[in-house]
């Protein structure tokens, strides 16, 4: 039987390569679109006409619930889930520009919440998978040490807070088997040689050995980019 | 003589910071986001001339905007704002939401409002931040509201840093240990410091200057760095 992965936040265009190198590589993908982008699906569609589509609100907790339920009925547990929360929010200018408070927060439940209720509720199934690993796609300016940006507010700090929310999950959950990936997106332009893909290093294993569990590579939750260089927080 | 605004003043940190400000000479704005609580007009009582209330909420740009009015009508130059009004919640997507507006959006509105009372001033941003947003120090396995709040903003304040340390701006991110804070609505029993303890290491490290003010950096109470 294929491995099974799920990716939400389809549309994104890191994503939608994620999902084509997860379906040549023989894996069984279903795609979380968290909006109606009719283009993004086409695309996913040409890539494998297998591949199962869901539309996720992320307003809208059944909607969640519905995509569960189609991984379930078709698979009965997960493999790996992958995360991705891209919305930005208009005229998010530096500190001064006037912002659009309201919209921010916005972006925030999007972005944040949309990722947290995922995790909820995919957890069920991903435990009664054997592999339990979670991947979040980010990007390096989610670094609060590195971060050279000056706007884009609502976007950074949804990138940061997600990064504690899978801290959280990762102290949670290490302990039952799960195993976390966050992979960055580089600069445009890089990474385009024979850098590491997303989905190589979502599936790369890690070092670990339970005896010596302090050093073990797998118990730390890091990020990484394409050269496999660890982004500090 | 200089200014400082200090939001959630009315009890806890906000308010042991008020005290502290006024005992060494300032000008205290002090945002009151609860009038039913007294100890601020006790203090007022004393400090007459000197210490201000101003009724905000961190969390409503409309009260923040009419903060910035009255503030205006009392002083002509801000020296030092310092963001401290927090609030922790569970962790619920509603919690997620309202923590986040308070704790992060709240030090966002109030420094980009208030930027243009601070243009001749000392220019010093201060936030209280915690431990509890630094993902490399992260040890908890809930308080997902809160903890991504304080992450949310140590990030907004590397942007604002980036945008405003060169023009003459400095920051202090200032992590005040485990308190026995207001925080959950009545003073907790629990904590390793009063916050008087807490408000004395706040109050010297956000008045004086450092040799190295390119360097954005979380301290605690002994004046010790915390990673992010």
């Amino acid at each position: 039987m294929c491995k099974n992965v799920f990716v939400y936040g389809a549309e994104n265009p890191a994503a939608i390569k994620l999902i084509e190198d997860f379906s040549k590589s023989g894996y069984c993908v279903y795609a979380g679109f968290t909006a109606n982008d009719r283009k993004a699906i086409d695309l996913v569609r040409e890539i494998d006409e297998n591949i199962g589509v869901c539309i996720i609100n992320p307003a809208d907790p059944p909607s969640f619930h519905n995509a569960a339920d189609s991984v379930r009925d078709k698979e009965g547990y997960l493999d790996i889930l992958v995360l991705s929360a891209e919305k930005r929010c208009a005229g998010d200018g530096e500190i001064g520009d006037t912002h659009n408070y309201e919209e921010m927060l916005n972006v925030y439940d999007f972005n944040v919440n949309g990722v947290y209720k995922s995790i909820q509720t995919f957890l069920p199934l991903l435990r009664l998978g054997s592999t339990k690993r979670i991947a979040f796609l980010s990007h390096k300016s989610s670094s609060i040490n590195l971060c050279g940006k000056t706007d884009d507010y609502a976007y950074h700090m949804s990138l940061a807070a997600i990064n504690m929310m899978l801290k959280i999950y990762f102290n949670a959950l290490r302990s039952e088997g799960f195993t976390f990936r966050i992979y960055c997106a580089g600069e445009e332009g890089e990474g385009k040689g024979l850098a590491m893909s997303a989905k190589e290093y979502i599936l790369r294993g890690l070092y670990y050995d339970p005896n010596e569990a302090f050093r073990s590579e797998e118990n730390r939750l890091v990020m990484r980019d394409c050269f496999h260089r660890e982004i500090p927080w | 003589m200089k200014t400082v605004l200090i939001t959630g003043a009315d009890r806890g940190i906000g308010f042991a910071l008020c005290e502290c400000f006024l005992k060494n000479g300032w000008t205290v704005m002090a945002g009151q986001y609860m009038p039913d609580w007294k100890e601020l007009e006790k203090l007022k009582e004393i400090y007459q001339d000197r210490l201000f209330l101003i009724p905000l909420d961190v969390s409503d740009t409309e009260s923040v905007r009419r903060a910035y009015v009255a503030v205006s009508e009392k002083i002509d130059v801000l020296d030092i704002l310092v963001n401290n009004a927090g609030i922790i919640r569970d962790d619920s997507c509603e919690s997620v939401l309202s923590t986040f507006n308070t704790n992060t959006l709240g030090p966002v509105r109030m420094v980009e409002i208030f930027l243009p009372l601070m243009e001749k001033g000392m220019k010093r941003l201060c936030f209280v931040s915690s431990e509890a947003g630094s993902i490399t120090a992260a040890h908890r396995t809930s308080n997902f509201a809160y903890c991504m709040s304080k992450t949310a903003l140590n990030m907004a304040v590397r942007l604002m840093f980036n945008s405003l340390r060169s023009r003459g701006y400095t920051f202090r991110l200032y992590h005040p240990g485990w308190v026995k804070s207001y925080m959950s609505g009545r003073k907790s029993e629990a904590g390793t410091y009063e916050p008087e303890e807490t408000a004395a290491s706040a109050f010297s490290q956000f008045i004086e200057d450092r040799d190295w003010e390119d360097a954005l950096v979380l301290t605690d109470i002994n004046n010790l760095s915390w990673p992010f």
